[in-house]
């Protein structure tokens, strides 16, 4: 293999600090080819290059010049006929070497720099440009508001869908909460009806297939061309069934409805609710008491006891994971007594009284003795910004949750006070005017967070502060209602893991950038949209759904490389040898580890406003800090390396071991604050 | 925990007013062939005191970094508390001297061999209707250790009693502090009236035939002042209050003597005569 | 009203500060909400004893009887949503309270009671055949003590152990 070395003089800037005929002696000396230039970045320059590796048959070059963020990318397009672009590596003696050091230190660390690219270039291989054509189909994890607003978006685009929905139905928590609080309106609009048209458009798409009871349980491929495996539950009834409702009828069997939070009950063989898409009954297998008169009764006959779970293989260009939330367990808030006391209740059991297709038909009626409560107290944040609990944050909906309901009990029960126990009242927006309103309507605001609830004679007992007026206060209640928060859904963690995607606090899906990629994941062609990512309302899903399609369609529709800017674990550890091969006796070389993005961008600021700092600082390029493992930093160390220093930038997280924890520091990078940056590497002693 | 020895750590509030009841738990861990160790030399863990505000931090850390040396010395492989105090005191110096011995309050023992116990009882609670009341600074202080139940809603002594044959009551003021209040105790004791009244006020309603406690503190303050309100507020209470300790040692066949039932302000004579049958 | 934060370094020097969310209060009010002591002494409040600390009122705490209300319970450390703890707060306030010299004649007398009974016999309480510890115990005890500093505090207190 022979290796060819150019150095640029740069009209003066480089030549005019490093003897660059002494490099070319030693270089030479060594048996590389070597050449000097004037500008390297002319066209007399590339011509050169060129020439120089057609004629001494160079398999691999190393250009010694300006910072490779500067003309890199130019060079390798450029050359890309004579050499292939990942056998071609700049190396940076300008800004991070002639404009910050003094000659003689310069000279020495240009040699060593050279070397760690030539030492790195040996180990390279060339880069397969292959381009991917994916697969023009995209699978949506999910069938709430947000899978379903994906997915119909998507099916516009042009592009086949895989829905993937768990249930038996698709809606997700929609279909449950009865009314949804709206912007622009002081009145509450039905969920369902919102939400039913769009269903069944997902059932009549001829671009959407929907798997009811199905989950993702694995996935092969890489990005553009993946093979997703799903696992789909029997349904024991075919698409024969018309929904005439004769099997429901005369099933013995009756179990409490998830859809209805349990406060109804259905039979074994069922449909969730008359809107549910797919339109045909369900048999529950774990109720079922395999009685068979359904299949007596059963005209068309579309009842199939032999159905059996499948196992469906997709091949997928890109998948959204829309998998929703959990409601957070009230129950576990010991001193609120819900499971206790029957009439202690949450804000999703309260949506369900006031439902007209609820337990009570829309009557609001106590749990405990069908009659209307006379005081109504609810209490926010029940599971969400409490560190007991652990989940910090905040879930964002509660507070419009609360007044949706207590707006709605003033107008329509009339009789029923409601006072609402609360530690801020997060109504943003216009929001603020449902706010205004429900005190407007004589809805009584103490603040303060409820401390317990306790039972005394069948009254109920809210004990708290009022911290307005700093008096302990026991409010007689009959009917508490509390306001629990958001969690990550079993499935969000399910494809978390599958799908190998990174998680926030609280088990969300995290996504790429917070302010600029908010829809992306860290795993190119995966996008994760709604609750699945963190609490909001259906707005925001709605919105986050619409994003991700289209993210999803650029993916698809954008041109694909397989191919990475990865560094190869064997090519670093070149680059490391290379470099400390030159380090001197009396020298205590520093190794600097930047990023591409941020990081060397910073530092390169450093030499291009020609700050000086010390030169036994040596920086090597990554693409991210995450290529570099333990294995690097060990190596690093034993080949004679004083420190070493890692630039994080944004939230970037490493773990360094313990052993090693004095001798590899870490240090926050942003591209502007390079006075900083250098005063780092002055005083890293 | 039943292979191992335990260095038993005694209780002020036992020693000075029930001494009897500090001996039940030894009586009860021969009956069980349970290993332990008592050091005529340990110290108060200062945990009153502490609480009370008059020792300062750095006395209650040396004063039981000298008690754990005693326990290593003394081979032992944990320290079991009689008091629910000492077992949040020691917790705390343990955690800041990053100690590594362990800490279980008595009645933890009593619970992992509580079916043990049921099979040697001599006597049972069948028919006794009863409340418990867990000591704060056993389920509050440390809550994330509260391993039956909830640090909210702890039931300790509720499965010891069950196990013991009676019948548990649920009622009111059940996470209600028992109003000892450390420095209240010593000196006006305004506090600890008011706050054991409405405890016990609250108990009184479901009409127990006995208070379960597994604190001295507790044991002190809601067995001394019901007949101190009787005598202020003319109501009156008369429930007995007792200790696991004591209530187990009886059920397993020692007499009221060797408990120190004559001890108890609040009469336990009838209860115990009902037990014995 | 002045906000001084240099009175504040006291409080966040003493160790057992670290582990609480102290300047994390959010003044929600869940800690008096069932707070014995407020529910007898209706001026005590320990979000008001949080909140003082953290406008710098210190002064006026640690020379009134508002942070000797609290009968510690813990409740309110169970239940802080914040992971901060009124009670260990106020033990702190009651410490700097009596190095500070403002120690009331009945905390002294308490302070002299149970230190001399644990100078002298090694238990916090003492009653006619309470147990005591054997005389080289004692000693030990006494070393002990003095390297947690007790004596000096004791001293500084105006209790005399003598």
């Amino acid at each position: 293999m022979s290796i060819g070395i150019f150095l640029c003089e740069c009209g003066g800037n480089i030549a005019d600090v490093i003897d660059l005929g002494q490099i070319k002696k030693i270089f030479e000396s060594e048996g590389f080819f070597v050449k000097t230039d004037e500008h390297l970045c002319s066209d007399q320059g590339y011509r050169l290059i060129e020439e120089c590796i057609r004629e001494q048959g160079l398999d691999k070059v190393v250009i010694a010049a300006c910072s490779p963020m500067i003309h890199g990318r130019r060079f390798q397009d450029v050359l890309a006929s004579a050499v292939n672009p990942n056998l071609l590596q700049i190396v940076n003696i300008r800004e991070q070497c002639a404009w910050v050091h003094r000659s003689d230190e310069a000279l020495y660390k240009a040699i060593s720099l050279i070397s760690g690219k030539v030492e790195r270039v040996k180990r390279s291989l060339p880069r397969t440009h292959e381009k991917v054509e994916p697969y023009k189909e995209v699978a949506v994890i999910g069938g709430g508001v947000s899978g379903i607003t994906a997915s119909l978006s998507l099916a516009k685009h042009g592009v086949k869908v895989h829905l993937v929905e768990q249930k038996t139905t698709i809606g997700g928590h929609t279909v449950s909460i009865g009314k949804v609080f709206s912007p622009d309106k002081i009145a509450v609009e039905c969920a369902l009806c919102s939400l039913a048209p769009i269903m069944s458009e997902i059932y009549n798409h001829p671009s959407i297939e929907l798997y009811d009871l199905s989950r993702l349980k694995g996935i092969k491929g890489s990005k553009g061309r993946f093979e997703v495996e799903i696992e789909r539950l029997p349904r024991y009834v075919t698409d024969k069934c018309i929904g005439c409702g004769r099997c429901r009828y005369v099933c013995p069997v009756h179990v409490p409805d998830e859809c209805n939070i349990g406060m109804k009950l259905r039979r074994a063989i069922y449909t969730p609710f008359p809107q549910a898409i797919p339109p045909i009954v369900t048999v529950d297998i774990d109720s079922c008491t395999k009685c068979e008169k359904c299949l007596d009764v059963c005209e068309i006959g579309a009842i199939d006891f032999n159905m059996q779970k499948e196992l469906i293989k997709l091949k997928i260009g890109a998948i959204v994971v829309a998998t929703g939330f959990k409601r957070f367990d009230t129950n576990r808030v010991k001193e609120y007594g819900h499971g206790r006391f029957i009439d202690v209740l949450d804000q999703m059991e309260l949506a369900r009284i006031l439902a007209v297709n609820g337990p009570t038909e829309g009557r609001l009626l106590k749990s405990s003795d069908q009659k209307p409560p006379q005081r109504l107290v609810m209490i926010q944040c029940v599971g969400s910004r409490d560190e007991k609990i652990g989940n910090r944050y905040c879930s964002k909906i509660c507070c419009m949750i609360a007044l949706k309901h207590a707006c709605f009990i003033r107008e329509h029960f009339p009789e029923t006070e409601v006072l609402i126990s609360y530690t801020d009242m997060r109504t943003t927006g216009f929001f603020e005017d449902y706010y205004r309103n429900a005190q407007d309507l004589g809805v009584l605001f103490i603040r303060g967070r409820a401390s317990e609830i306790v039972e005394d004679d069948n009254i109920l007992l809210v004990r708290m502060e009022d911290t307005l007026t700093g008096e302990q206060i026991e409010i007689e209640s009959d009917m508490v209602v509390l306001s629990g928060g958001i969690e990550a859904s079993d499935g969000t963690t399910e494809a978390a893991e599958i799908l190998g995607l990174s998680q926030t606090e609280g088990s969300f899906i995290k996504e790429e950038n917070p302010k600029l990629r908010p829809v992306d994941t860290d795993k190119e062609g995966i996008y994760v949209c709604g609750c699945a990512k963190g609490p909001k309302d259906i707005t925001d899903s709605v919105i986050e759904a619409n994003a991700a399609s289209s993210r999803a369609f650029e993916f698809l529709t954008d041109e694909i490389k397989l191919d990475t800017n990865d560094i190869r674990y064997e090519e670093l550890i070149g680059e490391i040898n290379g470099i400390m091969q030159w380090k001197r006796e009396s020298e205590d070389v520093i190794l600097v580890f930047l990023d591409e993005q941020v990081g060397y961008r910073c530092a390169d600021n450093i030499g291009a406003k020609r700050l000086e700092y010390p030169a036994n600082i040596r920086i090597i390029m990554v693409p991210t800090i995450r290529t570099i493992t333990e294995k690097h930093l060990r190596y690093a160390l034993h080949k004679g390396a004083k420190l070493i220093l890692l630039g994080l930038h944004n939230s970037t997280e490493v773990e360094i071991p313990e052993d090693l924890k004095n001798k590899v520091l870490t240090y926050p990078v942003y591209t502007p604050y390079f006075k900083r940056l250098k005063e780092v590497f002055e005083k890293i002693e | 925990m039943s292979e191992k020895r335990h260095y038993l750590f005694k209780s002020c509030v036992l020693g000075a007013y029930y001494p009897k009841v500090e001996e039940c738990l030894r009586i009860v861990f021969d009956r069980l062939g349970i290993r332990y160790f008592d050091d005529p030399n340990q110290s108060s863990c200062t945990g009153h005191g502490y609480h009370s505000g008059i020792y300062p931090f750095k006395s209650t850390l040396e004063v039981n970094r000298r008690n754990f040396s005693l326990a290593r010395d003394a081979g032992c492989d944990d320290i079991v508390t009689s008091c629910a105090t000492s077992y949040a005191t020691l917790k705390e110096v343990k955690n800041f001297l990053g100690d590594s011995i362990e800490v279980f309050h008595g009645s933890d023992v009593i619970h992992k061999n509580r079916d043990r116990i049921r099979g040697r009882l001599e006597h049972s609670l069948e028919g006794v209707r009863l409340v418990t009341h867990h000591g704060c600074h056993y389920a509050k202080i440390f809550y994330k250790d509260v391993k039956v139940g909830a640090p909210e809603h702890p039931m300790l002594l509720d499965e010891i009693a069950a196990s013991l044959g009676a019948e548990v009551l649920e009622y009111k003021e059940r996470g209600l502090c028992c109003g000892m209040g450390f420095r209240h105790l010593l000196l006006d004791q305004e506090y600890c009236k008011k706050i054991a009244e409405r405890k016990l006020t609250s108990m009184k309603k479901v009409k127990p035939d006995l208070i379960l406690v597994h604190c001295p503190g507790c044991l002190l303050t809601l067995d001394y002042f019901q007949a101190i309100l009787e005598k202020e507020t003319g109501v009156e209470f008369k429930i007995p209050v007792m200790h696991y300790a004591e209530l187990t040692a009886l059920l397993l066949g020692a007499s009221p003597t060797e408990i120190g039932a004559a001890a108890h302000h609040t009469k336990i004579d009838r209860l115990i005569e009902r037990i014995k049958g | 009203m002045a906000i001084g934060q240099e009175s504040l370094s006291e409080v966040f020097e003493d160790p057992r500060i670290e582990e609480i969310g102290l300047r994390r209060c959010l003044q929600c009010g869940r800690c008096t909400g069932s707070c014995p002591a407020t529910y007898v002494f209706s001026e005590f409040s320990p979000r008001t004893i949080v909140l003082e600390i953290l406008e710098g009122r210190m002064d006026d705490l640690l020379k009134g009887d508002l942070i000797w209300a609290c009968g510690q319970c813990y409740t309110c450390h169970l239940r802080c949503p914040r992971g901060n703890s009124p009670a260990t707060v106020i033990l702190v306030l009651r410490e700097l309270a009596l190095i500070h010299g403002y120690a009331t004649d009945k905390v002294k007398e308490i302070a002299e009671r149970c230190g001399r009974s644990m100078w002298e016999r090694g238990v916090n309480f003492y009653e006619e055949g309470a147990r005591e510890l054997p005389v080289e115990a004692v000693a030990d005890l006494q070393e002990a003590l003095k390297k947690g500093e007790y004596d000096s505090f004791l001293k500084r207190i105006g209790a005399d152990l003598s």
